[in-house]
């Protein structure tokens, strides 16, 4: 019942910005975010378009609570956050996450911290759920090896088990296919889709030290983790990212959300129609900036 | 031709060694342009290896010795200790700027002092060789966190732990390996300090063999006693080394 209970809770947290703006203190004129006004949805797959330099990671880390902006508010489920949480994960380009660890003792780590309630657990109890993480991320063979041996793809499943681990409900992620080969980057792409469409683990364990039903039977929080809907906010300025993932598709310019386009309940193909209207904003946004440039100069 | 040169450039050491042991043994052998007080023979130099041997090995351990506590002392105490002013802005508030300022200053400035106020040379020499490893420890600590990534702090800072965990599962993890190597660079300054100690004051030690025996004129020891020193300290860098690699197997 109390499992019942948690799932239910589990929901994708709903992100709102109010106002958001950011300017360096010496630079007040130059905006790096302007009064931005968006809502994420619960369970959303958000993707948000532009040019380096536009301003959306700034806008990632607002949200991360890694940066305070200067005016307005970020609310998480209509409550206002400023501060880092369990309830957030921010995926980078690359990352390590903790390097002197193995991937097992790091996803472990991950998983008692999210779940202090549980700290006094047999040891045993974690594991299962880390191997079970590993085996459907396709990391069984990962879980000995230092993050420094992993592939680039290897790195960023990692990192996605650790994001699991968490809990987090709310997944930022800043370009994090970017560095990785292009073939790569499509199974990452699929991986990151199926992880967000879950909104249960499939029941179909390989491994011998669990069988599914034990996921529900197990009498202390993790399951949690394995279940929890997301929230995603995916920034890149790779345009397969926009059509492979996208449901949401915000275009940012100068600090500014200019163009939004709704792709739910949109396929691949059907997306593919829209290819050469996004390309045309990169170039519009090219061309704004040459023409600012010219009136400057 | 790569090849070759590469092995070429590898050998150049161990030729200007072979050519300054050959021309010390032209000099004081063949020519005799060498003064016999001030520049024995080499094999004079064996001879007084062989002789003095136990004496040396004890002067030996006696600097070890010394040289290790100065270590389990200060390391521990600059890696804790640099490890919170890192990550609490208060404790960083209250030591660094001192410490900053005064870790140019050579811990061998405070020696006449330190003998007068210290009940023996020996723990005189000991807190220089503290103070002498100490320092460059916590500023190389402090300096090493504020350049941590943001991709392993990040993580970390999501996971809401708590000052006492972040400070020892994160922190102190990241600042490891930097320590190991620091221990390496604080070698030089501290056996400096050890053996100009050794060499003021104490009655054992590699210093205080050197002393002794430059007191009589007997360079033909002395010489011994700073061949034996280098060799020491030749070793234990490579010790240090190897640790490194053993100690940290996270980096390759």
């Amino acid at each position: 019942m109390t499992n019942n209970k948690n799932i239910l809770k589990q929901k994708g947290i709903k992100v709102e910005c109010k106002d958001l703006s950011y300017y360096y203190a010496q630079q007040k004129n130059k905006e790096v975010l302007q009064k931005l006004n968006v809502v994420f949805e619960p369970n959303t797959f958000n993707v948000v378009l532009g040019r380096s330099g536009c301003g959306k990671s700034t806008f990632l880390r607002i949200l991360a609570g890694l940066q305070e902006p200067t005016e307005g508010l970020v609310l998480l489920d209509d409550e206002s956050s400023t501060q880092p949480s369990l309830e957030k994960s921010l995926i980078f380009q690359e990352t390590e996450l903790f390097p002197w660890l193995k991937v097992n003792k790091i996803l472990e780590f991950v998983l008692k911290k999210s779940n202090r309630e549980a700290a006094n657990q047999n040891n045993n109890h974690f594991r299962v759920i880390v191997n079970d993480i590993l085996e459907r991320l396709n990391l069984g063979q990962a879980g000995d090896l230092y993050p420094h041996q992993l592939s680039g793809g290897m790195a960023q499943r990692v990192a996605f088990a650790a994001t699991i681990a968490q809990g987090a409900r709310l997944w930022l992620m800043d370009e994090p296919f970017a560095s990785l080969d292009p073939d790569i980057r499509q199974d990452m792409r699929d991986l990151l889709l199926e992880l967000w469409q879950y909104n249960s683990w499939k029941i179909e364990s390989k491994s011998n030290e669990i069988k599914s039903r034990d996921i529900h039977n197990l009498s202390f929080q993790p399951i949690k983790v394995l279940l929890s809907n997301k929230t995603i906010v995916f920034v890149t300025h790779d345009i397969e990212d926009v059509l492979h993932l996208a449901e949401h598709l915000y275009y940012m310019e100068d600090g500014k959300f200019t163009r939004y386009l709704d792709f739910s309940d949109l396929d691949y193909e059907q997306k593919e129609h829209f290819r050469t209207e996004i390309l045309d904003w990169f170039r519009a946004d090219d061309t704004s900036k040459v023409e600012n440039l010219n009136a400057k100069g | 031709m790569r090849n070759k040169s590469s092995i070429m450039i590898k050998l150049i050491p161990y030729i200007i060694v072979t050519t300054i042991v050959f021309l010390w043994y032209y000099m004081t052998n063949v020519s005799l342009t060498a003064d016999p007080i001030l520049i024995p023979k080499p094999q004079q130099v064996i001879r007084a290896f062989i002789k003095d041997r136990v004496w040396m090995v004890q002067g030996l351990f006696a600097s070890l010795g010394r040289l290790l506590l100065g270590y389990i002392i200060a390391m521990p105490l600059a890696t804790y200790l640099g490890v919170w002013s890192a990550w609490k802005p208060i404790v960083h508030r209250i030591f660094y700027p001192f410490i900053r300022v005064l870790s140019p200053i050579p811990p061998l400035i405070y020696s006449p002092f330190l003998v007068a106020l210290l009940p023996s040379f020996k723990s005189a020499s000991m807190v220089m060789i503290v103070i002498g490893i100490f320092m460059p420890t916590y500023l190389n600590v402090v300096h090493r966190l504020d350049h941590i990534e943001e991709k392993i702090l990040v993580p970390a800072l999501m996971l809401e732990l708590n000052d006492y965990e972040m400070v020892h599962y994160i922190l102190l993890p990241y600042a490891y390996p930097g320590i190991l190597t620091g221990c390496r660079t604080t070698l030089s300054t501290s056996f400096m300090i050890l053996t100009f100690a050794e060499m003021m004051g104490a009655d054992s030690g590699l210093g205080f063999y050197i002393r002794y025996f430059a007191d009589y004129g007997n360079y033909t020891n002395v010489i011994a006693g700073i061949i034996l020193t280098s060799i020491v300290i030749l070793i234990i860098n490579a010790l240090f080394g190897f640790v490194e690699k053993v100690a940290v197997p996270w980096r390759t």
